[in-house]
Protein backbone atom coordinates (compact mmCIF):
# COMPACT_ATOMS: atom_id res chain seq x y z
CA UNK A 1 0.00 0.00 0.00
CA UNK A 2 2.14 3.55 -1.07
CA UNK A 3 -1.23 5.59 -0.69
CA UNK A 4 -1.17 8.63 1.10
CA UNK A 5 0.63 8.30 4.49
CA UNK A 6 -0.79 10.80 7.47
CA UNK A 7 0.67 9.52 10.49
CA UNK A 8 2.96 6.48 9.95
CA UNK A 9 3.61 6.31 13.67
CA UNK A 10 0.30 4.96 15.19
CA UNK A 11 -1.65 2.19 13.60
CA UNK A 12 -5.19 2.38 12.55
CA UNK A 13 -6.67 -0.29 14.82
CA UNK A 14 -6.12 -0.08 18.64
CA UNK A 15 -4.21 -2.87 19.32
CA UNK A 16 -3.36 -5.13 22.84
CA UNK A 17 0.10 -4.75 24.71
CA UNK A 18 3.17 -5.56 22.99
CA UNK A 19 1.56 -5.98 19.37
CA UNK A 20 2.47 -6.38 16.86
CA UNK A 21 5.11 -9.07 18.15
CA UNK A 22 8.44 -7.86 17.77
CA UNK A 23 9.69 -10.02 15.11
CA UNK A 24 6.81 -8.31 12.47
CA UNK A 25 8.68 -5.86 10.37
CA UNK A 26 7.85 -3.47 7.94
CA UNK A 27 8.62 -4.64 4.15
CA UNK A 28 7.37 -4.48 0.80
CA UNK A 29 5.32 -6.72 -1.03
CA UNK A 30 5.07 -6.56 -4.86
CA UNK A 31 1.76 -8.49 -5.16
CA UNK A 32 0.00 -9.62 -1.73
CA UNK A 33 -3.96 -10.80 -2.11
CA UNK A 34 -6.87 -10.12 0.70
CA UNK A 35 -10.40 -11.65 0.26
CA UNK A 36 -12.56 -8.68 0.72
CA UNK A 37 -16.51 -8.21 -0.08
CA UNK A 38 -16.33 -5.14 -1.67
CA UNK A 39 -15.20 -4.41 -5.56
CA UNK A 40 -13.61 -1.86 -5.25
CA UNK A 41 -12.63 -2.52 -1.75
CA UNK A 42 -13.92 -0.45 0.59
CA UNK A 43 -12.12 0.45 4.54
CA UNK A 44 -14.12 -2.57 6.08
CA UNK A 45 -12.72 -4.72 4.14
CA UNK A 46 -8.91 -4.26 6.06
CA UNK A 47 -10.39 -4.46 9.35
CA UNK A 48 -9.70 -7.09 11.63
CA UNK A 49 -11.98 -8.61 13.69
CA UNK A 50 -11.01 -6.87 16.55
CA UNK A 51 -11.95 -3.73 14.93
CA UNK A 52 -15.30 -5.00 14.54
CA UNK A 53 -16.07 -5.55 18.07
CA UNK A 54 -15.74 -9.24 17.71
CA UNK A 55 -14.56 -11.52 20.58
CA UNK A 56 -11.52 -13.80 19.92
CA UNK A 57 -12.67 -17.32 20.58
CA UNK A 58 -10.55 -19.16 23.19
CA UNK A 59 -6.78 -19.51 22.10
CA UNK A 60 -6.59 -17.30 19.86
CA UNK A 61 -4.00 -14.34 20.17
CA UNK A 62 -5.27 -11.13 20.50
CA UNK A 63 -2.98 -9.66 18.51
CA UNK A 64 -3.59 -12.02 15.51
CA UNK A 65 -6.90 -11.12 16.04
CA UNK A 66 -6.54 -7.37 15.36
CA UNK A 67 -4.47 -8.40 12.41
CA UNK A 68 -6.12 -8.48 8.83
CA UNK A 69 -5.05 -12.22 7.12
CA UNK A 70 -2.90 -11.40 3.44
CA UNK A 71 -1.62 -14.03 1.35
CA UNK A 72 1.35 -14.65 -1.04
CA UNK A 73 1.22 -16.87 -3.71
CA UNK A 74 3.03 -17.04 -7.09
CA UNK A 75 -0.13 -18.26 -8.97
CA UNK A 76 -3.46 -16.60 -7.93
CA UNK A 77 -5.07 -19.72 -9.51
CA UNK A 78 -3.61 -21.83 -6.56
CA UNK A 79 -5.57 -19.89 -3.61
CA UNK A 80 -7.91 -22.47 -2.91
CA UNK A 81 -9.53 -21.28 0.53
CA UNK A 82 -12.82 -20.00 -1.29
CA UNK A 83 -13.30 -23.88 -0.58
CA UNK A 84 -13.72 -23.67 2.72
CA UNK A 85 -17.19 -22.55 3.40
CA UNK A 86 -17.45 -19.35 5.51
CA UNK A 87 -14.54 -18.09 2.94
CA UNK A 88 -17.24 -18.99 0.51
CA UNK A 89 -20.08 -17.79 1.91
CA UNK A 90 -18.56 -14.30 3.75
CA UNK A 91 -16.22 -13.30 0.67
CA UNK A 92 -16.78 -12.49 -3.26
CA UNK A 93 -13.58 -11.10 -3.86
CA UNK A 94 -9.70 -11.22 -3.95
CA UNK A 95 -7.78 -7.88 -3.63
CA UNK A 96 -4.21 -7.70 -5.42
CA UNK A 97 -2.54 -5.45 -2.80
CA UNK A 98 0.86 -3.66 -3.26
CA UNK A 99 2.11 -2.95 0.47
CA UNK A 100 5.45 -1.32 1.47
CA UNK A 101 7.26 -0.64 3.97
CA UNK A 102 5.42 2.57 4.83
CA UNK A 103 2.02 0.42 4.91
CA UNK A 104 2.53 -0.98 8.32
CA UNK A 105 4.14 -4.25 9.91
CA UNK A 106 3.95 -7.65 8.83
CA UNK A 107 4.71 -11.33 10.31
CA UNK A 108 4.50 -13.93 7.02
CA UNK A 109 4.37 -17.97 8.25
CA UNK A 110 5.56 -18.52 4.59
CA UNK A 111 2.22 -18.27 2.37
CA UNK A 112 -0.40 -16.46 5.37
CA UNK A 113 0.87 -12.92 6.43
CA UNK A 114 -0.44 -10.97 9.19
CA UNK A 115 -0.64 -7.32 9.00
CA UNK A 116 -0.95 -4.35 11.11
CA UNK A 117 -1.77 -1.29 9.14
CA UNK A 118 -0.15 2.39 9.85
CA UNK A 119 -2.97 4.82 10.48
CA UNK A 120 -3.73 6.77 7.34
CA UNK A 121 -2.55 4.04 5.09
CA UNK A 122 -5.03 3.68 2.36
CA UNK A 123 -4.26 0.25 0.42
CA UNK A 124 -2.99 0.14 -2.52
CA UNK A 125 -5.61 -2.04 -4.39
CA UNK A 126 -4.00 -2.93 -7.84
CA UNK A 127 -6.59 -5.26 -9.03
CA UNK A 128 -9.77 -7.07 -8.32
CA UNK A 129 -11.24 -10.64 -9.12
CA UNK A 130 -14.32 -12.33 -8.69
CA UNK A 131 -14.57 -15.67 -6.70
CA UNK B 1 -6.85 -57.65 27.87
CA UNK B 2 -9.19 -55.54 26.76
CA UNK B 3 -8.52 -53.37 23.97
CA UNK B 4 -8.51 -49.62 24.54
CA UNK B 5 -11.62 -47.94 22.68
CA UNK B 6 -10.20 -46.10 19.82
CA UNK B 7 -12.84 -43.36 19.94
CA UNK B 8 -14.71 -41.46 22.65
CA UNK B 9 -18.40 -41.55 23.49
CA UNK B 10 -17.77 -38.37 25.36
CA UNK B 11 -19.61 -35.44 23.94
CA UNK B 12 -16.27 -33.03 23.81
CA UNK B 13 -13.18 -33.12 22.38
CA UNK B 14 -9.71 -30.99 22.77
CA UNK B 15 -9.02 -28.77 20.85
CA UNK B 16 -5.37 -29.68 19.28
CA UNK B 17 -5.12 -26.50 17.03
CA UNK B 18 -6.30 -24.18 14.19
CA UNK B 19 -4.65 -25.63 10.41
CA UNK B 20 -6.09 -22.80 8.22
CA UNK B 21 -6.54 -19.41 9.57
CA UNK B 22 -7.75 -16.58 7.43
CA UNK B 23 -8.90 -13.45 9.73
CA UNK B 24 -10.45 -16.55 12.00
CA UNK B 25 -9.96 -19.57 12.15
CA UNK B 26 -10.97 -21.42 9.28
CA UNK B 27 -9.63 -25.35 9.55
CA UNK B 28 -9.34 -27.15 12.96
CA UNK B 29 -8.23 -30.20 14.64
CA UNK B 30 -9.40 -32.17 17.37
CA UNK B 31 -8.63 -34.74 19.02
CA UNK B 32 -11.69 -37.37 20.32
CA UNK B 33 -9.73 -40.98 21.18
CA UNK B 34 -6.77 -42.42 20.77
CA UNK B 35 -7.46 -43.02 17.30
CA UNK B 36 -10.25 -40.80 16.26
CA UNK B 37 -9.84 -37.17 15.27
CA UNK B 38 -12.52 -34.23 14.22
CA UNK B 39 -11.38 -32.21 11.78
CA UNK B 40 -13.83 -28.83 11.45
CA UNK B 41 -14.49 -26.35 9.10
CA UNK B 42 -15.80 -22.70 10.10
CA UNK B 43 -19.36 -22.39 8.89
CA UNK B 44 -21.65 -19.90 9.43
CA UNK B 45 -24.57 -21.25 11.48
CA UNK B 46 -27.36 -19.14 13.77
CA UNK B 47 -26.64 -19.90 16.96
CA UNK B 48 -23.37 -20.22 17.13
CA UNK B 49 -20.54 -17.78 17.46
CA UNK B 50 -17.75 -19.39 16.04
CA UNK B 51 -19.65 -22.26 14.87
CA UNK B 52 -18.04 -25.85 12.58
CA UNK B 53 -18.96 -28.78 11.33
CA UNK B 54 -16.54 -31.63 12.28
CA UNK B 55 -16.20 -34.83 10.37
CA UNK B 56 -14.90 -37.51 13.08
CA UNK B 57 -11.49 -39.55 10.81
CA UNK B 58 -9.19 -42.10 11.55
CA UNK B 59 -5.80 -41.30 12.66
CA UNK B 60 -4.79 -43.18 9.27
CA UNK B 61 -7.43 -40.74 7.54
CA UNK B 62 -5.38 -38.06 9.16
CA UNK B 63 -1.91 -39.05 7.44
CA UNK B 64 -3.42 -39.90 4.27
CA UNK B 65 -5.06 -36.06 3.96
CA UNK B 66 -1.51 -34.71 6.00
CA UNK B 67 -0.05 -36.89 2.55
CA UNK B 68 -2.04 -34.99 0.03
CA UNK B 69 -3.72 -38.50 -1.25
CA UNK B 70 -7.17 -37.24 -0.18
CA UNK B 71 -8.72 -33.75 0.15
CA UNK B 72 -10.55 -32.27 3.00
CA UNK B 73 -13.76 -32.80 1.08
CA UNK B 74 -13.17 -36.55 0.91
CA UNK B 75 -12.73 -36.69 4.73
CA UNK B 76 -16.31 -35.21 5.74
CA UNK B 77 -17.60 -37.40 3.13
CA UNK B 78 -15.88 -41.18 4.37
CA UNK B 79 -15.00 -40.07 7.88
CA UNK B 80 -13.85 -43.61 9.22
CA UNK B 81 -16.24 -43.33 12.36
CA UNK B 82 -19.37 -42.12 10.52
CA UNK B 83 -20.05 -39.17 12.95
CA UNK B 84 -20.18 -35.82 12.47
CA UNK B 85 -20.58 -33.06 14.95
CA UNK B 86 -21.13 -29.41 15.34
CA UNK B 87 -19.26 -27.28 18.04
CA UNK B 88 -18.57 -23.29 18.72
CA UNK B 89 -15.24 -22.64 19.17
CA UNK B 90 -16.10 -19.74 21.62
CA UNK B 91 -17.29 -22.08 24.11
CA UNK B 92 -13.69 -23.86 24.27
CA UNK B 93 -12.59 -24.17 27.90
CA UNK B 94 -9.32 -23.28 29.48
CA UNK B 95 -8.53 -26.86 28.96
CA UNK B 96 -8.94 -26.63 25.50
CA UNK B 97 -12.30 -28.81 25.77
CA UNK B 98 -14.85 -28.20 23.14
CA UNK B 99 -18.21 -29.36 23.52
CA UNK B 100 -19.95 -31.39 20.22
CA UNK B 101 -23.11 -32.03 19.44
CA UNK B 102 -24.36 -34.58 16.82
CA UNK B 103 -24.74 -32.73 13.23
CA UNK B 104 -27.84 -33.74 11.59
CA UNK B 105 -28.62 -35.26 8.19
CA UNK B 106 -28.59 -32.11 6.86
CA UNK B 107 -25.74 -30.40 8.89
CA UNK B 108 -23.55 -32.83 7.29
CA UNK B 109 -24.90 -33.42 3.90
CA UNK B 110 -25.43 -29.35 3.67
CA UNK B 111 -23.02 -28.21 0.73
CA UNK B 112 -22.84 -24.77 2.18
CA UNK B 113 -21.15 -26.49 5.29
CA UNK B 114 -18.93 -29.00 3.27
CA UNK B 115 -15.52 -27.76 1.26
CA UNK B 116 -15.60 -27.90 -1.85
CA UNK B 117 -13.34 -30.10 -4.24
CA UNK B 118 -9.60 -29.84 -4.31
CA UNK B 119 -8.62 -28.32 -0.78
CA UNK B 120 -5.46 -30.14 0.16
CA UNK B 121 -3.28 -30.17 2.93
CA UNK B 122 -0.80 -28.02 1.27
CA UNK B 123 -2.99 -24.69 1.81
CA UNK B 124 -2.22 -25.39 5.68
CA UNK B 125 -1.40 -21.41 6.95
CA UNK B 126 -0.44 -22.99 10.82
CA UNK B 127 2.19 -26.00 11.66
CA UNK B 128 0.43 -28.18 14.42
CA UNK B 129 3.23 -29.74 16.75
CA UNK B 130 1.49 -32.87 16.96
CA UNK B 131 0.56 -33.73 13.90
CA UNK B 132 2.57 -36.93 12.05
CA UNK B 133 5.65 -36.62 10.19
CA UNK B 134 7.59 -39.45 8.59
CA UNK B 135 10.11 -39.69 6.12
CA UNK B 136 8.11 -40.91 2.95
CA UNK B 137 8.71 -41.33 -0.40
CA UNK B 138 6.71 -42.03 -3.22
CA UNK B 139 7.67 -44.63 -5.33
CA UNK B 140 6.45 -44.79 -8.84
CA UNK B 141 5.43 -48.08 -11.00
CA UNK B 142 4.61 -47.96 -14.67
CA UNK B 143 1.57 -50.04 -15.77
CA UNK B 144 -0.94 -49.85 -18.45
CA UNK B 145 -5.04 -49.35 -18.85
CA UNK B 146 -5.45 -53.02 -18.61
CA UNK B 147 -5.30 -52.85 -14.97
CA UNK B 148 -8.79 -53.59 -12.71
CA UNK B 149 -9.12 -52.64 -9.60
CA UNK B 150 -8.49 -56.51 -8.36
CA UNK B 151 -4.82 -55.87 -10.13
CA UNK B 152 -4.17 -53.32 -8.22
CA UNK B 153 -5.62 -54.39 -5.06
CA UNK B 154 -3.46 -57.75 -5.83
CA UNK B 155 -0.28 -55.94 -6.31
CA UNK B 156 -0.40 -53.52 -3.43
CA UNK B 157 -1.00 -56.56 -1.53
CA UNK B 158 2.34 -58.19 -2.88
CA UNK B 159 4.23 -54.77 -1.74
CA UNK B 160 2.60 -54.45 1.48
CA UNK B 161 3.73 -58.11 2.52
CA UNK B 162 7.13 -57.52 1.68
CA UNK B 163 7.28 -53.92 3.37
CA UNK B 164 5.74 -55.57 6.61
CA UNK B 165 8.39 -57.91 6.67
CA UNK B 166 11.14 -55.42 5.85
CA UNK B 167 10.05 -53.00 8.41
CA UNK B 168 9.23 -55.34 11.37
CA UNK B 169 12.79 -56.32 11.01
CA UNK B 170 14.47 -52.99 10.86
CA UNK B 171 11.83 -51.92 14.08
CA UNK B 172 12.83 -54.96 15.77
CA UNK B 173 16.71 -54.31 15.13
CA UNK B 174 16.39 -50.43 15.93
CA UNK B 175 17.37 -49.21 18.86
CA UNK B 176 14.58 -46.92 19.18
CA UNK B 177 12.46 -49.38 19.25
CA UNK B 178 11.05 -50.02 23.40
CA UNK B 179 11.19 -53.75 24.93
CA UNK B 180 7.69 -53.87 24.96
CA UNK B 181 7.33 -53.51 21.65
CA UNK B 182 10.24 -56.08 20.14
CA UNK B 183 8.47 -58.79 22.31
CA UNK B 184 5.71 -57.78 19.93
CA UNK B 185 7.29 -58.26 17.06
CA UNK B 186 8.50 -61.64 18.52
CA UNK B 187 5.62 -62.66 18.47
CA UNK B 188 4.27 -62.08 15.61
CA UNK B 189 6.97 -64.13 14.01
CA UNK B 190 6.90 -67.02 16.72
CA UNK B 191 3.31 -66.65 17.62
CA UNK B 192 2.10 -68.50 14.23
CA UNK B 193 2.33 -71.82 13.23
CA UNK B 194 2.52 -71.86 10.16
CA UNK B 195 1.31 -74.49 9.31
CA UNK B 196 -1.45 -73.32 6.06
CA UNK B 197 -2.03 -70.21 4.18
CA UNK B 198 -4.12 -68.29 6.59
CA UNK B 199 -0.97 -68.57 9.54
CA UNK B 200 0.71 -66.96 6.91
CA UNK B 201 -1.79 -64.40 6.43
CA UNK B 202 -1.41 -63.62 9.95
CA UNK B 203 1.92 -63.17 10.39
CA UNK B 204 2.15 -60.89 7.97
CA UNK B 205 -1.15 -59.11 9.14
CA UNK B 206 -0.09 -59.26 12.81
CA UNK B 207 3.10 -57.76 11.15
CA UNK B 208 1.51 -54.79 9.19
CA UNK B 209 -0.76 -54.21 12.67
CA UNK B 210 2.96 -53.22 14.68
CA UNK B 211 3.30 -50.69 12.31
CA UNK B 212 2.37 -47.25 13.15
CA UNK B 213 -0.20 -45.37 11.17
CA UNK B 214 2.46 -42.39 9.70
CA UNK B 215 5.27 -45.88 8.52
CA UNK B 216 1.98 -47.93 7.03
CA UNK B 217 2.27 -48.26 3.01
CA UNK B 218 -0.25 -46.68 1.19
CA UNK B 219 -1.22 -46.39 -2.15
CA UNK B 220 -1.21 -43.10 -4.02
CA UNK B 221 -2.03 -41.51 -7.13
CA UNK B 222 -3.14 -44.03 -10.39
CA UNK B 223 -3.48 -43.00 -13.85
CA UNK B 224 -5.22 -46.42 -15.51
CA UNK B 225 -3.99 -45.54 -19.02
CA UNK B 226 -1.33 -47.00 -21.33
CA UNK B 227 1.10 -45.34 -20.21
CA UNK B 228 -0.26 -44.79 -16.95
CA UNK B 229 1.40 -45.36 -13.58
CA UNK B 230 0.88 -46.15 -9.66
CA UNK B 231 2.58 -44.03 -7.02
CA UNK B 232 3.22 -45.96 -3.69
CA UNK B 233 4.28 -44.64 -1.04
CA UNK B 234 6.16 -45.54 2.17
CA UNK B 235 9.53 -45.10 4.16
CA UNK B 236 12.26 -44.66 1.68
CA UNK B 237 14.71 -46.87 3.04
CA UNK B 238 11.94 -50.08 3.33
CA UNK B 239 11.09 -48.93 -0.71
CA UNK B 240 14.73 -49.36 -1.50
CA UNK B 241 15.31 -52.67 -0.06
CA UNK B 242 11.96 -53.99 -1.25
CA UNK B 243 13.18 -52.94 -4.89
CA UNK B 244 17.16 -54.38 -3.69
CA UNK B 245 15.60 -57.84 -2.84
CA UNK B 246 13.57 -57.73 -6.56
CA UNK B 247 16.60 -57.34 -8.13
CA UNK B 248 18.59 -59.82 -5.66
CA UNK B 249 16.34 -62.29 -6.92
CA UNK B 250 16.21 -61.74 -10.53
CA UNK B 251 19.61 -61.57 -11.01
CA UNK B 252 20.14 -65.26 -9.61
CA UNK B 253 16.54 -66.69 -9.96
CA UNK B 254 17.56 -70.07 -11.12
CA UNK B 255 19.74 -70.89 -8.05
CA UNK B 256 17.28 -69.35 -5.42
CA UNK B 257 13.98 -71.16 -7.25
CA UNK B 258 16.25 -73.87 -6.89
CA UNK B 259 17.24 -73.56 -3.72
CA UNK B 260 14.02 -72.75 -2.52
CA UNK B 261 13.07 -76.22 -3.83
CA UNK B 262 15.65 -78.15 -2.28
CA UNK B 263 14.79 -76.78 1.37
CA UNK B 264 10.69 -76.90 0.69
CA UNK B 265 11.28 -80.68 -0.60
CA UNK B 266 13.51 -81.55 2.08
CA UNK B 267 10.61 -80.25 4.60
CA UNK B 268 7.96 -82.03 3.01
CA UNK B 269 9.77 -85.35 2.77
CA UNK B 270 10.33 -84.69 6.61
CA UNK B 271 6.41 -84.12 6.91
CA UNK B 272 7.38 -80.62 8.55
CA UNK B 273 5.68 -78.28 5.84
CA UNK B 274 2.82 -78.95 8.38
CA UNK B 275 3.74 -80.45 11.96
CA UNK B 276 3.18 -78.21 15.52
CA UNK B 277 6.59 -76.12 15.88
CA UNK B 278 6.22 -77.51 19.40
CA UNK B 279 6.88 -81.27 18.33
CA UNK B 280 9.70 -80.01 16.53
CA UNK B 281 13.05 -81.52 18.21
CA UNK B 282 16.11 -78.56 17.84
CA UNK B 283 18.73 -81.06 18.53
CA UNK B 284 18.29 -83.86 15.91
CA UNK B 285 20.09 -83.79 12.66
CA UNK B 286 17.09 -83.36 10.77
CA UNK B 287 16.84 -79.77 12.61
CA UNK B 288 21.04 -79.42 11.74
CA UNK B 289 20.41 -80.09 8.62
CA UNK B 290 17.24 -77.46 7.85
CA UNK B 291 19.52 -74.68 9.61
CA UNK B 292 22.35 -75.77 7.42
CA UNK B 293 19.80 -74.80 4.49
CA UNK B 294 18.30 -71.88 5.53
CA UNK B 295 21.03 -69.97 6.41
CA UNK B 296 22.69 -70.50 2.79
CA UNK B 297 19.15 -69.89 1.23
CA UNK B 298 19.32 -66.51 3.40
CA UNK B 299 22.34 -65.26 2.20
CA UNK B 300 21.03 -65.99 -1.54
CA UNK B 301 17.96 -63.92 -0.68
CA UNK B 302 20.53 -61.39 0.96
CA UNK B 303 17.59 -61.48 4.59
CA UNK B 304 19.64 -61.83 7.81
CA UNK B 305 19.03 -65.15 9.14
CA UNK B 306 20.38 -64.39 12.48
CA UNK B 307 17.88 -61.61 12.51
CA UNK B 308 14.69 -64.23 11.44
CA UNK B 309 16.53 -67.19 14.16
CA UNK B 310 16.32 -63.97 16.81
CA UNK B 311 12.39 -63.00 15.93
CA UNK B 312 11.37 -66.87 16.02
CA UNK B 313 13.22 -67.68 19.33
CA UNK B 314 15.67 -69.66 17.91
CA UNK B 315 13.26 -71.84 15.92
CA UNK B 316 14.95 -73.87 13.20
CA UNK B 317 11.67 -74.43 11.38
CA UNK B 318 9.90 -71.45 12.10
CA UNK B 319 12.63 -70.14 10.68
CA UNK B 320 12.91 -72.14 7.50
CA UNK B 321 9.36 -71.44 6.96
CA UNK B 322 9.59 -67.84 6.93
CA UNK B 323 12.33 -67.70 4.71
CA UNK B 324 9.95 -69.79 2.78
CA UNK B 325 7.24 -67.55 2.50
CA UNK B 326 9.23 -64.74 2.00
CA UNK B 327 10.63 -66.23 -1.15
CA UNK B 328 7.48 -66.78 -2.35
CA UNK B 329 6.25 -63.42 -1.70
CA UNK B 330 9.38 -62.00 -3.68
CA UNK B 331 8.75 -64.36 -6.47
CA UNK B 332 4.93 -63.16 -6.85
CA UNK B 333 5.49 -59.40 -6.75
CA UNK B 334 8.17 -60.65 -9.54
CA UNK B 335 5.80 -61.90 -11.46
CA UNK B 336 4.26 -58.75 -12.28
CA UNK B 337 7.27 -57.53 -13.61
CA UNK B 338 8.12 -60.72 -16.00
CA UNK B 339 4.13 -60.43 -16.82
CA UNK B 340 5.15 -57.16 -18.31
CA UNK B 341 2.50 -55.67 -16.17
CA UNK B 342 4.75 -53.54 -14.29
CA UNK B 343 8.04 -51.67 -14.47
CA UNK B 344 9.82 -48.94 -12.90
CA UNK B 345 10.45 -45.28 -14.64
CA UNK B 346 13.77 -45.60 -16.18
CA UNK B 347 15.24 -42.66 -14.77
CA UNK B 348 14.72 -44.43 -10.79
CA UNK B 349 17.13 -47.14 -11.51
CA UNK B 350 19.58 -44.96 -10.69
CA UNK B 351 18.23 -43.88 -7.81
CA UNK B 352 17.37 -47.54 -6.54
CA UNK B 353 21.45 -48.24 -6.84
CA UNK B 354 24.03 -46.62 -5.22
CA UNK B 355 26.23 -49.06 -6.42
CA UNK B 356 23.82 -51.16 -9.01
CA UNK B 357 24.85 -54.54 -8.94
CA UNK B 358 26.82 -55.71 -12.26
CA UNK B 359 24.84 -55.90 -14.93
CA UNK B 360 21.82 -54.96 -12.95
CA UNK B 361 20.28 -52.19 -15.20
CA UNK B 362 21.04 -54.12 -18.48
CA UNK B 363 19.56 -57.43 -16.57
CA UNK B 364 16.08 -55.17 -16.03
CA UNK B 365 15.94 -53.46 -19.57
CA UNK B 366 16.14 -56.76 -21.05
CA UNK B 367 13.43 -58.42 -18.98
CA UNK B 368 11.28 -55.85 -18.37
CA UNK B 369 8.97 -55.09 -21.81
CA UNK B 370 8.82 -51.61 -22.38
CA UNK B 371 5.23 -50.25 -21.73
CA UNK B 372 6.08 -46.76 -22.92
CA UNK B 373 4.78 -45.71 -26.69
CA UNK B 374 7.45 -46.62 -29.54
CA UNK B 375 9.97 -43.83 -30.33
CA UNK B 376 9.09 -42.26 -33.20
CA UNK B 377 11.61 -43.26 -36.34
Amino acid sequence: MSGSIKAASKFVEQLPASCPPAEAVAVNYETIWRYVNSNPPIESDFQSHAMRNKNPPPGVDPCRWASCSLFLIDNVNNLAYKALPKVKKKYKFLAQLKVTHLCGVTLSNGRHVDFWRFSGVIPNVTRVIAL
Amino acid sequence: MKTPAKKSNKPEARLMGTLVYLDEPQVVLLEHGPDARIIGVAIDKEGYDYGFLGAEISFNQLVNYLRELVDLRNLFLVPRYRSWYLFDLALTNENQIVPLKRATKEDYQNEEFLPAPQFFARNHTEELVELPTAELVKQKYLIDGTWSPQDLSIFFARINDLYSFFLGIKKFQSSVTSLDQKKQFIRAFSDHPLRGGSSYVGLYGDLKGLLGFEERLAMGAIKKESPGYLDIEGKSEVLSEITSALCVYSQNAEEITAHYKQLHSFLSKMKLLKAEPDRFDPTSPVAGRIKELSKHFATLLNVDYTAIETLTGKHILLSAKILLSHYRRIERYNLFFIEGRVQFPEEDYAEFFVEPPQGVQEHLVQTLPKLLPPQET
